[in-house]
Formats: structure tokens, sequence, C-alpha cells
């Protein structure tokens, strides 16, 4: 019986085994995450059902090498918005957010500050099919001194996903726009129709009112 | 045979850019082709000596043999193999610490995770209790009450509950919900909603497994009986259990509060 002769190990054949192997002692070594892994963490931490990515800052999408550069990822599932801020793939800030019924979208703002870095971002969805654009003010007080900008976004301009435009804005700031308290303090949805539906905000609390209430009145 | 196996030798002494493995497979063919040339020149009538000699000598010179078999193996990949070599051993001994230092945050991870399931404040101040709601694969526990007072803006204290939270996560080197341990809502046991707020909320340490919350809760008497829910993110969890009362209620509670 004619046995086939193997062919032995070539440098050639080597060198791409050794590859490989170096490969995976690279990934172990310096503990390498996938953007999958780092979302899951973010979804745990919020108490969230899986989310699927929507949205994420431009970058190749696996294994991330950069050690400096911080990447922002959107997902959602049918009854929250997570959006988060993450660095090498690993969890560095996130928040969610619920879909309100009662609201035709669903928007807040998320900033972070690494080293000199500031982040700021607005994100959110349009969950009604009759809105064409969107415009948001943001104000930020600092001290007694408040900042007002406004932004307008296009609804054709969004990533469109299930029945949902989601968007992400970044916001241009400075150090002390992101430690003085920024918040999103007017929405105006523009409808087909030409229509517009306002919605206005008060400072972000930072006790629940109910509670602030409570305590006024029994202090009375 | 010894005359081959000089020959053999000196041609694969050329033949840098092979393996050992490919090396040993040319000296193969090489004996191969030399032992059947002998067996020829054998039955020809020479002795067996006379016809390896032959053979040896027919083949030509093994310098010039080895080199030109070198042609054929390409030095760039044995160079690239060599640079992975030493790299590998570098690698491995990070590696090494990683894997250590991983296992080691991993263990922490677990034991604080655990620590969290049968978790009770060392405080004399706070009653300890033990109540536990799962929401996902989360779990949320209620391990301490406090009985204090909040001062008013007139002075006058105010009787104020403090319930302590703490959530892990149902698999050990999970993640606790941060959300879990700052967004519940908290009712009397007949369901009307009490005026509270989160207090503070947070990891412990920066491996996530376990987060902590407490809860201020304006009440005017002791209220026996709560009602905690958590109704985000498409979740509608509640759980309801007793308040434990301490032997001796503060004073502010007995003047502003059991009082009236």
């Amino acid at each position: 019986m004619n046995k086939k002769k193997k062919k032995p190990w070539s440098y050639r054949r080597l060198c791409v085994l050794l590859g490989g192997v170096l490969l995976l002692l690279f990934l172990s070594a310096f503990e390498m995450h996938t953007p999958r892994q780092a979302l899951r963490t973010a979804e745990q931490s919020h108490s969230l059902s899986p989310t699927k990515i929507v949205l994420q800052s431009n970058k190749p999408a696996g294994i991330s090498f950069s050690s400096h550069q911080v990447d922002w990822m959107l997902s959602a599932n049918e009854t929250s918005l997570l959006f988060g801020y993450y660095q090498n793939n690993r969890l560095l800030f996130s928040t969610a957010l619920d879909y309100d019924p009662s609201l035709p979208y669903c928007a807040d703002i998320l900033g972070a500050g690494i080293g000199r870095t500031v982040f700021l971002h607005v994100f959110g969805a349009i969950t009604d099919p009759e809105i064409t654009k969107i415009e948001i003010t943001t104000d930020s007080r600092y001290v007694d001194v408040t900042s007002r900008q406004s932004y307008t976004l296009e609804c054709r301009d969004m990533t469109y996903r299930s029945g949902n435009y989601y968007f992400v804005l970044p916001i241009d700031t400075s150090r002390s726009d992101f430690d003085s308290n920024l918040y999103i303090a007017r929405i105006v949805l523009y409808d087909r129709s030409g229509q517009t539906r306002e919605y206005t905000y008060d400072k972000p609390k930072v006790f629940s009112e109910d509670y602030v209430q409570a305590l006024q009145e029994r202090s009375s | 045979m010894k005359t081959f196996d000089v020959f053999c030798r000196a041609v694969i002494q050329q033949v840098n850019g092979a393996t050992k493995w490919e090396k040993a497979a040319i000296c193969r063919e090489l004996r191969e082709h030399l032992e059947d040339h002998a067996a020829a020149l054998t039955e020809a009538g020479l002795s067996a000596e006379e016809a390896a000699r032959a053979a040896v000598d027919a083949m030509g010179d093994p310098k010039e043999i080895g080199e030109a078999m070198n042609q054929a193996y390409p030095h760039l990949w044995r160079r690239i193999y060599t640079i992975e070599k030493y790299a590998a051993v570098l690698l491995a001994i990070a590696a090494v610490f990683s894997l250590f230092l991983r296992t080691s945050n991993t263990l922490d991870h677990i034991e604080r995770n655990w620590e969290a399931r049968s978790y009770f404040s060392n405080s004399v101040q706070v009653l300890p209790m033990d109540v536990t709601m799962p929401v996902g694969d989360q779990i949320l526990r209620v391990y301490g009450v406090r009985y204090g007072y909040e001062t008013s803006s007139s002075g006058s204290p105010l009787p104020e509950l403090t319930l302590y939270v703490c959530t892990y996560n149902r698999i050990p080197w999970g993640v606790a919900s941060l959300d879990l341990s700052s967004q519940l809502q908290v009712a009397d046991k007949q369901g009307n909603p009490l005026p509270s707020t989160c207090l503070e909320s947070g990891y412990d340490d920066g491996s996530g497994a376990r987060a902590f919350g407490s809860y201020a809760i304006l009440v005017d008497e002791p209220p026996g009986e709560l009602i905690l829910t958590f109704d985000v993110h498409g979740h509608d969890a509640s759980v309801r259990f007793a308040v434990p009362v301490p032997e001796r209620l503060p004073s502010q509670w007995r003047q502003e509060g059991a009082a009236t």
C-alpha cells in the first residue's frame, strides 16, 4: 500500500504557526477585550437586557490596540438606550436611559473627563416617525453664569434602526463647561406637517422631587 | 553505510535554509538514490565498497550539491522564525505575569461577590436585616436600616429612615448593577409611595463586584413594612419586607415620630 509521504515542516510553516501562538500570547498578556465584552459589562452595570450597537465612534471593528483613544458606543434594546465611553474596549463611563412612552424622543448628555481631555456627547433616539428635525438646547451653569448652545439635527442624517432614529452629537467644550452642570434645557421637535412640539427642563435634580417637597412641607 | 553518511552530512551542512525535518528528508532521498545506484553497480560485478564509492563519486562535489539545494530554501523565513522565537519567550513571560495578576483580580472579585451575599454593616447604629430581591441576573440585598433624623430648615429634627442596600451579580465574576442600587422606589405597606431619595451609590472598589446604595426615607413613625420596587430598563421587580425596630428608638423619633 502506498503511504503518502508527509511534507516536512518548513520554516515558513513554523513561522505561521508561531505567529498564531504569538498573537494568542499578546492578547493574553495585554488582556485585549472585544467591544462586545465591554458592552456586556456596561449592560450588567445598568441591569439591562442585551443591547445592539446602533452607533459607535469611527474606528475599525474588532480589537483596539491604541492605548489613548477613547471610543463611544450607543446601543439599544426594546426598552432602553445605553451610551458609554470605552478605552481599549474597557468600560470607562456609561449611562442608560429608558424610553418614555409619553414622549416622542429620548435624549440625555454624558460627559467624562480623562486627564485634561473632556468628552461630552448628547445622545438619543427619535421614536415618532412623523418627526423630521430636532433642535436641542443645552445649558451650562457655572457658578451664576449660564451659557446656552443649540444644535439642530435632521432625522435624515441620523441612523435609522427598527423604527427609531438614533443620534450622537459631540459637544465642543472646555473643562469649566464640564465641571459645571451641563444639561438639556429645551428640545424642539419639528414634524412633517410643519408643527413644532417643545419640551423644556429645569436643572437636573440631585435629590428626588418628592423627597425635597416632603422635606420642605415638614420643615414649614 | 558510512560512505553515504559522510556524503549526506557534507551536503546538508550547506543547506542552512532548511529545517531539521527538511534536512532529514534530503538525507533520506540522497541515501535512497545512492543505495539504488550502488546496488546496480554491485549487480554489474563491483564489490560493495567499490560500488558505494563509485555511486558517491558519480554524485559529484557534495558542497556544490548542498549550495545548489540551499538556493531552494529562502533564508527570510528562517530569520523571521528566529525573531519570533525570541518574541515568544518575552511574551510568554509577560503572559505569565498577566495571568497571575488576572487570576488574583478574578479571585478578589469572586471573594467580594460572595461577601455581598452575606454582607452586614458593622455599625452599631445600623440594624442588620437580610432581604433579597432578584432582578434579572442581579440580586438586590437590603442589609441594614438606621433610625435617624434629618434637620429641617427651621432646625427641628425630622425622623428619617435610612435603608442600606447592596447589589451583586448571580455569576460570581459578573459585574454588579449600579442602577439597581440607585434607582429604587420606596412605598409603605399599602403601596403608597414614600418620600425617599438615594443618598449615595457606587461600587466599593474598582472591581465592580458589588455596588452599594443608601436611601433616606421620610416617615412619621416606624413603618413596620416597606415595599421596594425597581421599575426601570424593562424590569418590574418588587419586594415587601418587615423593617426591624430597635429596642429603643432615638429621641427624635419619640418626640417627632413615634409620639405623633
